[in-house]
């Protein structure tokens, strides 16, 4: 599906080291605020070489082993998925004693079916505290009886059910995409008239994404009949997407449950013959407002959604939206 | 006139599960099939992956690789093994372990599911296959017949890409692995009378020696371990570092010849050595083992010390045939008399490489021989012979001599002790007696004045109340008068009788 993740995960690239130690922070925040045998405690998609493992065994949140094996009591906390069989070994002997689910993700997931689910270990190893959804590829879209999907945010929304099973697990989301996109005309139009409809209802939000977007892409929006994404600055698309993903992903789940804070929506790459790239941190947090008041909940999430952009720049210093 | 007719007998792919659930007793007995299999593919590097949980087991090796031809030529018919069709060693020089062929079929008993992906130097081409045990299990009634209503072609299905001219590898992938081997081979599951909690996971040779030798036996170890160090005990991998008293020179050559092999098992990441370390307090003794029969030859050694061998597993013969070890320590010493030295049995361990001719009588489970086999009564009388001699020689080493050491000094301490007790006494004595005394003992306490056997029986002599009563008035009759006798006789039997 996407995987040229390990090209990119290869390059040891600066923007790509401080966005490994946001994961790192995020990881660690989860493993301080539960007690060590709630397991996984971090699900990931790592690629050949495993650079985020690496980030946490360099932070020395998972242990090793005298021989440099990943140490027991850590063997069944950090779950890889990966489905290349090369990368697999790479991975395996990298990484002694590390957990690899050797199938593609949306397999393993049973795609985005709403009657077939992950069972067994599999739904155990998905309900992990920290899901890092590295993707490497762009946000595809499609369009069903004229209703828009993401196959990527349906994948989540499938998560966020998982994780919403009892006993419910919070977790955290940190998913990266490609800053680009290349939808259907059909999807083109669905996507836009979407956000211009939650610009429309929703003030602050509205405010915030002018922030974001800048005056002339938030106008743009608003009048979608003339505008054409695909013509968009690598710029633009990246603010675009920093605007619609967590937006789409806190509207998806907020009836089953969560409350998503968005806790880094941060843009990077573009320049210099590198890959333009969105990343976002998400906090999905129980609140039992949501079977009452979801409105409120969703509505509160919106809020957070901008609240914590920023961009990377080719030495990988964070610079935060003003 | 008769019509004649002829045929060729076949059997189904089932006769893999039937084969190997009566061959394969354990995880490790199919583990260290596998490995062997890259042994003979003249691999120097194994990595076995195992852990976290058993999930899924990989052996990947850096040996020659198959093409496609190879495999079909392998895999197609059980029990017709080309192995050593060209040659009994392979392009390195290692005499082959693989013979009849069925190696593979070990993983059934491992897996429903075995991938194998290997290229070969010079051949362009990457094979990949898939073997599916569990459609072989099935009744013919059931099997092949797919969920889409398609059907399985055949017992394994391959593809073939192209691949490198220069790399060579083969990793075989077991794949939803049957639970009860994924229950011993995750090891997470402690059962009090099977395990126990040491794990080698994760540990550098010279830790897993320590282990081992703190070990009784295999139970202090979870079912991981067990199996891992298992494995390690049957493939021609090298010793632990220091698994020998460094004075026991005469088994360097043995661990030279493991090492010139140059062949190394990695399991998640630990590198698995022979789980073999011969403790000592000093008290030890080593003897070649050299057998030059008319069907068959071996050496190996005899090693003993003073006291029940620990790891117990050692306790036993292990007989190499190709540097493979047949089954584990045999505790029986190839049933050896139990009357005989039954004490020294246990202070035992050998280990054997007995030549081709001995594999002649391996039976296809790889662990035992046949005992009609013309080599292995050979081999058994000569091996029994040594043994009881090695025996003897133990029971002389290290407990005769010994018993009689500690007897001497015994005695020694005893003529201390009396000393002692006359000099306490010789105060309300004449100078005169107090001099006869000092000179009737001073013979025997001087340094070494005690040693011979005769000599020792004297000082630790033990007297009955009886005898004692009788000496002392044998004494008193030839040294008192006759009233202060009377008296001696009287005061005597009072002591004896109240005390």
């Amino acid at each position: 599906m996407y995987r040229r993740v390990d090209v990119a995960m290869a390059a040891a690239r600066p923007e790509k080291a401080t966005v490994r130690g946001l994961w790192v922070e995020e990881v660690r925040a989860a493993r301080d605020a539960t007690p060590p045998e709630v397991v996984p405690l971090y699900v990931t998609l790592p690629g050949a070489e495993g650079g985020d493992i690496q980030a946490l065994i360099d932070a020395g949140i998972i242990g090793l082993e005298e021989n440099g094996a990943i140490a027991a009591e850590d063997g069944l906390r950090i779950v890889a998925v990966e489905n290349s069989p090369g990368a697999v070994i790479q991975l395996q002997s990298r990484f002694f004693g590390l957990k690899i689910l050797e199938e593609p993700l949306h397999s393993l997931l049973h795609s985005t079916s709403p009657v077939a689910w992950p069972v067994g270990e599999h739904r155990r190893f998905f309900r992990g505290q920290v899901v890092n959804l590295d993707l490497d590829g762009p946000l595809g879209a499609e369009v069903e009886s004229g209703q828009l999907a993401f196959p990527v945010l349906a994948l989540i929304k499938k998560l966020s059910t998982l994780h919403a099973q009892p006993p419910h697990i919070e977790w955290s989301l940190c998913l990266t995409l490609h800053g680009d996109f290349d939808w259907t005309p059909e999807a083109e139009r669905l996507a836009l008239t979407f956000l211009k409809a939650n610009l429309e209802r929703d003030a602050a939000f509205s405010t915030a994404a002018e922030t974001a977007l800048g005056g002339s892409l938030h106008q743009a929006l608003l009048n979608p009949d003339t505008l054409s994404a695909q013509e968009l600055t690598p710029e633009d698309k990246q603010r675009l997407l920093m605007v619609l993903v967590p937006k789409r992903i806190a509207f998806d789940v907020h009836r089953d449950g969560w409350s998503v804070e968005t806790t880094e929506n941060i843009r990077y790459g573009g320049t210099e013959h590198r890959a333009p790239m969105v990343t976002w941190i998400m906090r999905f947090r129980w609140d039992v407002r949501t079977s009452t008041h979801p409105e409120i909940v969703y509505g509160e999430a919106l809020a957070g959604v901008l609240r914590r952009c920023g961009q990377i720049d080719a030495d990988g210093n964070l610079t935060r939206a003003a | 006139m008769a019509e004649p007719f002829n045929g060729e007998i076949t059997v189904a792919s089932r006769i893999v599960d039937y084969l190997s659930s009566g061959l394969y007793n354990s995880p490790a007995a199919c583990l260290k099939e596998l490995v062997n299999n890259s042994y003979d593919a003249d691999a120097k590097r194994v990595d076995v992956f195992v852990k976290p949980d058993a999930a899924r087991i990989v052996v990947a090796d850096d040996g020659v690789g198959m093409s496609q031809q190879e495999f079909v030529q392998h895999f197609d018919r059980i029990s017709e093994s080309h192995k050593r069709d060209a040659s009994q060693t392979t392009a390195a020089g290692r005499l082959k372990i693989g013979k009849i062929g069925i190696g593979f079929i070990a993983a059934n008993e491992l897996c429903d599911v075995m991938e194998i992906e290997s290229t070969k130097k010079g051949v362009p081409e990457l094979i990949r296959v898939e073997v599916n045990f569990r459609e072989m299990r099935l009744d013919v009634s059931e099997r092949r017949k797919r969920d889409d209503d398609t059907w399985v072609k055949g017992d394994y299905e391959g593809t073939v890409e192209k691949a490198g001219r220069d790399e060579h590898y083969t990793q075989v992938t077991l794949k939803e692995i049957r639970p009860n081997a994924r229950g011993i081979l995750e090891g997470a599951t402690l059962r009090p009378h099977v395990s126990g909690s040491s794990s080698i996971y994760g540990l550098r040779p010279e830790n897993v020696r320590k282990l081992v030798a703190a070990a009784d036996d295999w139970g202090d170890f979870d079912e991981y371990s067990q199996a891992m160090l298992q494995v390690g005990l049957n493939v021609p991998v090298r010793y632990l570092p220091q698994w020998r008293p460094a004075s026991l020179n005469a088994l360097a050559e043995f661990e030279e010849e493991v090492e010139a092999l140059g062949f190394s098992v990695f399991v998640d990441g630990s590198d698995l050595r022979k789980p073999v370390v011969l403790q000592s307090d000093g008290r030890q003794l080593l003897r070649p083992i050299q057998i030059d029969g008319d069907h068959v030859s071996a050496r190996g050694y005899f090693y003993a010390r003073h006291g029940v061998l620990r790891p117990q597993w050692l306790n036993g013969v292990l007989v190499r045939i190709r540097n493979a070890a047949v089954g584990d320590y045999d505790g029986t010493f190839l049933n050896f008399k139990t009357s005989e030295q039954t004490l020294f049995q246990r202070w035992t361990t050998c280990e054997i490489w007995a030549d081709d001719r001995l594999e002649e009588a391996l039976n296809i489970d790889r662990r035992t021989l046949r005992i009609t086999h013309p080599a292995y009564i050979e081999f058994q009388e000569a091996f029994h012979d040594q043994l009881s001699e090695f025996l003897r020689a133990s029971r002389d080493a290290l407990h005769k001599q010994p018993a009689a050491k500690r007897r001497v000094e015994e005695a020694r301490r005893e003529v201390g002790r009396l000393s002692e007790a006359i000099e306490r006494e010789s105060s309300s004595l004449s100078p005169l007696a107090r001099r006869e005394l000092r000179a009737a003992i001073k013979r025997r306490s001087e340094p070494n004045a005690i040693s011979s056997p005769a000599e020792v029986r004297a000082v630790l002599r033990k007297f009955t109340v009886t005898e004692m009563y009788e000496v002392a008035l044998e004494v008193a009759r030839d040294s008192l008068s006759a009233s202060q006798y009377e008296r001696f006789a009287a005061a005597l039997a009072k002591r004896l009788i109240d005390d």
